[in-house]
């Protein structure tokens, strides 16, 4: 298989870690072989954070820039912060609201770069689903619904069934599933 | 069970780089293990520790790292298999140990593992700690990617049993904090205790001892020299008439490259694992076959120079780089990119980055430095200071912290930072040269560090200093763990003693000591107000637990607060003490609920007293 690319940004804060497990355990439960790159430590103190995650056979763990496949971004200045990493052709989805993104001054660097833009207010979403803190679900259920990449939306889910602890669960599943759904209708 | 208990060899988990190492040392049957934390090295001490609740395996975290490793270095002369974790600077406070360990050699495998950060994601400096190699004439491994960082933790064990001296394990940030797939091994049984037998003249380093046990480890580094040349750490991979020399991450970063690139044929590859002593035979004879090198290393020029000299002892006249304006910087973190690159331009092959990307006209996009989190104690008590300094120009050395952060503006909190313990110190020569009023700050962690030593030269000088110690009950910045100041029952951990701050800095002598509770932001401004005013050495304990901490701990009820009707938006709240929990929508300031912990500072600061409970 093709290496496949993702790169993960958003605020300290934000379960950017967590977001990274649920990847990279669905990939690992695909088979898939996987690296990855994390953002631990004093960056993690509000600051810009952003991990790389790649599915295939590949020796560093870190991407290129003008490389990846997706850019899925928790926030978005950091969408834009992490831009330059999407390859041409590359798919992006950030957490911003869908009429005002992407900003108008890229929106030319993304019809030359061929990038799509996808947007979806995750954080809202999930305030108002009772889970301030899931912007990170919310976001990888989004992405999920577009039906892109190695990694199913039925497969992210069942990750996030499993390592959700109790109390949470249902909570998360119905993020994932709202998201999921917000997604489906910009197919 | 730690899942880096598993027995089960051959299956394969995903680790994070730090529990790689981690687990190699387990597999080699470390039984001792001291560290002082520091990123990127704090993942290995804290599986360590967990391992150690479950195992018969002893962890510690020592005050310091000299201590941690002079703790360390007894365990392994008494024969049993010890590891010592630090971050690169760690390293420069273990240095006094660790040269003159280096003479006395050890019977157990010796581990030292130095966790360097190039591009300073969590530092103050990027220093290149191979040299410490070559200063203490110790051998050094270095690995390239997580699965490696395991099976070389291992390895070094080995090693440091065969040559009788402690090993230094360096890695850089980039393999602490990446993560793969790890194949297990089989887990050593772990000899936890060892035997010291007495002769003064091989552990007694006066100088007629020393004088003999210099000429033994230049014996050893022979010894380890014959094994660096003759060592699967050492190897060369490919063919061509182009040869490549580089170790740990860009081994990854130029293997990626030939294969993209497609230059299989014409680039073969000398990776060094085994970087102290570097092998200078297979070194010589790789680049007696090559048309021209090039040196890919992050940091120094360390086998640059090296390689450069290797050349000229056999008379090789090829181009030989690495380090220079058109190549490879010093400076900072490399990529897989830049590698690839330079490697095309060196070698004349074609090479068009994917995209020529001109962010110029991106929006702007803010800067984001790390901050204080919301209702961090550190904040009152900086507002605090500078409340009760306004009138006065003072001076305000800082440490080694998150504390550190308070620097920036609105709190402007933190005009020097040198190591661990500096602020102290360095207020002592701040206050005799200057005529200004030193203020030094330094946290609780840090003050049993290396603070300790700076306060009792402040004293005994006589230095006219307020010391501000912030205790917050943990070692926060690096993930939480605990330091002699730590209440331990709280956390639950059993067979630990509590240093009181408080004790220990009444026992120095000194006259005017106050204790504040940084939420309480009037009195406290008064009390440091008076303690200011005091001549001679005083000091101020901020007590307020950290608020991270407290919420893990789930010990504390959230509070938050709610901004009403009553805000005439004066913006004080922002503008005095910026609180992330702020945030402006409608031109109006809010407190995002989620976030604040209710310390109810900016309350009390609030001229319109618009901020209140959300609850009652």
């Amino acid at each position: 298989m093709k290496t496949v690319n993702y790169v993960l940004s958003g605020l300290g804060g934000q379960g950017i870690l967590f977001m990274t497990k649920i990847f990279a355990t669905t990939a690992l439960n695909k088979g898939y072989n996987i690296l990855g790159a994390e953002t631990h430590g004093m960056a993690q103190r509000g600051g810009s954070v952003v991990s790389h995650l790649r599915i295939g056979d590949t020796k560093s763990s870190l991407i290129r820039a003008g490389a990846a496949d997706f850019l899925i971004s928790m926030d978005e200045s950091e969408a834009y912060r992490y831009l330059p990493y999407l390859k041409k052709g590359g798919k992006l989805f950030a957490n911003a609201p869908g009429d005002a993104f992407p900003d108008k001054q890229i929106a030319g660097y993304l019809d030359r770069m061929e990038i799509e833009p996808r947007a979806m207010e995750a954080s809202r979403t999930a305030m108002e689903l009772g889970s301030p803190k899931s912007t990170n679900l919310a976001m990888i259920a989004f992405y999920s619904a577009f039906g892109m990449g190695p990694l199913s939306a039925d497969d992210l889910r069942a990750t996030v069934d499993t390592n959700s602890p109790g109390p949470f669960k249902e909570k998360n599943l119905k993020i994932f599933d709202t998201c999921y759904e917000v997604g489906r209708k910009m197919v | 069970m730690h899942k880096l208990l598993n027995d089960s060899p051959g299956e394969e988990i995903m680790l994070l780089g730090n529990e790689s190492i981690a687990r190699g040392a387990i597999e080699a049957g470390v039984a001792f293990a001291t560290t002082y934390p520091g990123t990127p090295s704090s993942e290995i001490s804290l599986n360590l520790f967990q391992m150690s609740q479950e195992t018969d395996l002893y962890f510690e975290y020592s005050t310091n790292e000299k201590v941690a490793l002079e703790v360390a270095a007894a365990s392994a002369i008494a024969g049993v298999r010890t590891m010592c974790m630090m971050k690169h600077v760690g390293l420069n406070v273990a240095a006094d140990p660790l040269m003159t360990l280096a003479y006395v050699g050890i019977k157990g495998g010796l581990v030292i593992l130095t966790a360097d950060d190039p591009y300073m994601f969590s530092s103050q400096n990027e220093q290149d700690n191979r040299y410490y190699g070559k200063l203490s004439g110790l051998p050094v491994l270095e690995p390239s990617s997580v699965q490696e960082a395991k099976e070389m933790t291992k390895y070094a064990f080995e090693l440091s049993e065969k040559v009788g001296e402690p090993v230094i394990l360096r890695t850089t940030t980039r393999i602490n904090h990446s993560s793969a797939f790890v194949s297990l091994g089989d887990m050593k049984k772990r000899e936890t205790k060892g035997e010291f037998k007495r002769d003064p003249f091989k552990y007694v380093t006066v100088p007629a001892v020393a004088r003999n046990l210099h000429v033994k480890l230049l014996e050893n580094l022979d010894k380890t020299l014959a094994i660096s040349e003759d060592c699967e750490e050492n190897f060369i991979e490919g063919d061509g008439k182009f040869g490549v020399i580089c170790n740990g991450v860009s081994y990854l970063y130029v293997s990626d490259a030939i294969k993209d690139l497609d230059l299989k044929g014409k680039i073969k590859i000398l990776r060094i694992g085994l970087s102290n002593p570097l092998p200078g035979k297979m070194i010589k004879q790789f680049v007696g076959s090559c048309d021209k090198v090039l040196i890919v290393e992050e940091g120094e020029p360390f086998m640059e120079e090296a390689v450069k000299a290797f050349a000229q002892e056999e008379g090789i006249i090829i181009p030989i780089a690495g380090k220079s304006e058109q190549l490879f910087s010093r400076l900072y973190e490399y990529n897989p990119g830049l590698v690839r690159e330079k490697m095309a331009s060196f070698f004349g092959f074609d090479y068009t980055p994917a995209t020529n990307i001109d962010s110029s006209k991106f929006p702007e996009i803010p800067q984001r430095p790390p901050n204080l989190c919301s209702g961090c104690s550190h904040r009152a008590t900086f507002y605090e200071l500078q409340a009760a300094a306004r009138e006065m120009d003072i001076i305000v050395p800082t440490d080694i912290g998150c504390y550190t952060l308070g620097f920036l503006p609105p709190l402007n909190t933190g005009d020097l930072v040198i190591c661990m313990g500096a602020s102290i110190s360095s207020a002592c020569g701040f206050s005799e040269v200057t005529d200004k009023k030193v203020v030094p700050i330094i946290g609780d962690s840090t003050f049993f560090h290396s603070g300790i030593t700076g306060l009792v030269n402040a004293v005994f000088n006589n230095h006219n200093l307020t010391l501000i110690i912030l205790e917050n009950g943990i070692t926060a910045m690096t993930g939480h763990q605990p330091h002699p100041g730590v209440d331990m029952d709280e956390l639950n951990f059993k067979g630990y003693n509590r240093i009181s701050v408080e004790k220990v800095v009444r026992s120095l002598g000194i006259e005017h000591v106050t204790l504040i509770k940084p939420f309480k932001v009037k009195k406290s401004i008064e009390q440091i107000k008076e303690a200011l005013a005091f001549k001679g050495v005083s000091v101020i304990i901020s007590q307020e637990p950290c608020a991270i901490m407290l919420k893990n701990l789930k010990t504390r009820k959230l509070r938050p607060f709610k901004i009403t009707d009553k805000c005439n938006n004066t913006r004080d709240c922002i503008n005095s003490i910026a609180c992330p929990s702020f945030f402006i929508e409608d031109d109006k300031v809010n407190i995002d609920p989620t976030t604040c912990v209710g310390c109810a500072v900016c309350a009390q600061i609030c001229p319109e007293n618009a901020i209140v409970p959300l609850k009652n």
